[in-house]
């Protein structure tokens, strides 16, 4: 014990002194299905007279930063046009997953996320007046009204959804998203063409791309805690 | 970052949806034809004649004035089979040398087809087993018609050849 004692003064050891909050507390992650309304379709559908849509969305937590998502909907649109005036109407189904790429602090359960999901849309069409374009004027236009119904078209497509989820409250989520679309097969009339599908959004004539969006509102119901 | 890329990416989508291209049907688009008729000398049937010539509705209501062609683009109804002009070569002149203010009554008979364009342009009309019948009146003018095509699909070709 003389040893020790040669110049070495031994201090006592240090109270416990509380320590930061936000590091030492507990992190848990909140796993649960998420569901909600699409409000972008309900503002449109009341802002527009040419559409009507209603759409629930949901996601499910599988790994730390996976989702399964899932969207159902119905959608309709009527197109007045010069050369013919027509309504598409049908309902879709998208599923695929989610990859959430934020690092949330503790307690916090926002997302940044990319997204692929696949589309498939089931709808008919309605032709109520077209009229034969010619450039000649010499008679009178031909406009025909004699109305035409298109039934058993669809839809299959991929898209890249990219989009943020944030927690307004307690397990309220306010979300945003845009799609990328790719179209992968239609079955469109033998004498007309899809205009719109329900989910996919517009067609295009020349090419197989189309983009979407939506405003979400959704809440959590939390299964369990990690 | 990936999540800088994703609201860059949203950002970016969200402008674009601002500004999306107008759908016109363009002018270049073949819609739907009109008959082309050439106009032959009956004397030299290779050889090309021009002539002053008006077309004009049943009713003479409206009217199509061409001077000095040897090739007119004549309309058809495509609501109906059948199309009736009236033919009128030299017409208001009734000093010409040939034929001076003649008119003869052409009706052209067809099956329509409609056929879908595009987005923009809507619907054509093609016309199939086109069939003529010329009613002189008095005296006649048209000395033979030629059908060289019973199909008018486009405006490339001369379909009907007169001579007179």
């Amino acid at each position: 014990m003389a040893q020790e004692d040669k110049g070495i003064v031994v201090e006592k050891p240090l109270t416990p002194r509380p320590s930061d909050t936000l590091i030492d507390k507990q992190k848990t992650e909140k796993y649960g299905l998420r569901a909600g309304v699409d409000i972008s379709k309900l503002l449109r559908s009341f802002l527009d007279d040419t559409y009507e849509g209603l759409a629930l969305v949901g996601d499910f937590r599988i790994k730390d930063r996976y989702y399964l998502a899932a969207e159902i909907g119905r959608e309709s649109k009527t197109f007045d046009e010069a050369v013919f005036n027509t309504k598409v109407q049908g309902s879709y189904l998208k599923a695929g997953f989610n990859y959430n790429a934020y690092n949330n602090w503790a307690g916090m359960s926002n997302l940044i996320y990319v997204g692929i999901h696949t589309g498939f849309s089931s709808f008919k069409t309605d032709l109520n007046r077209y009229s034969i374009y010619t450039t000649n004027p010499f008679f009178e236009p031909d406009i025909r009204t004699d109305s035409r119904e298109y039934t058993g078209l669809n839809a299959i497509w991929v898209e890249l959804q990219f989009g943020l989820q944030v927690e307004l409250f307690s397990n309220l989520y306010m979300g945003m998203n845009v799609q990328l679309k790719r179209m992968l097969s239609q079955k469109a009339p033998d004498d007309f063409t899809n205009l719109y599908a329900p989910g996919f959004n517009k067609v295009t004539f020349d090419n197989v791309y189309g983009a979407g969006y939506s405003y979400t509102l959704t809440y959590l119901l939390p299964i369990f805690k990690k | 970052m990936l999540k800088n890329g994703i609201v860059l990416i949203l950002i970016i989508v969200l402008i674009a949806f601002s500004c999306e291209r107008d759908d016109i049907c363009a002018e270049s688009t073949p819609t739907t034809p009109t008959l082309t008729i050439g106009f032959r000398d009956n004397d030299n049937i290779n050889e090309s004649k021009p002539l002053n010539i008006n077309l004009y509705n049943k009713s003479r209501t409206d009217s199509i004035v061409y001077s000095n062609v040897s090739s007119i683009a004549v309309p058809l109804r495509t609501d109906t089979t059948a199309t009736v002009l009236l033919f009128v070569k030299n017409p208001n002149n009734k000093v010409a040398s040939e034929d001076p203010d003649n008119t003869d009554t052409l009706t052209f008979t067809y099956t329509p087809k409609e056929v879908f364009i595009s987005r923009a342009c809507g619907y054509k009309v093609i016309f199939t087993n086109l069939a003529i019948q010329n009613s002189p009146g008095d005296s006649r003018w048209i000395d033979d018609i030629t059908l060289n095509m019973r199909t008018v699909e486009n405006e490339d070709t001369t379909q009907v050849f007169i001579s007179h």
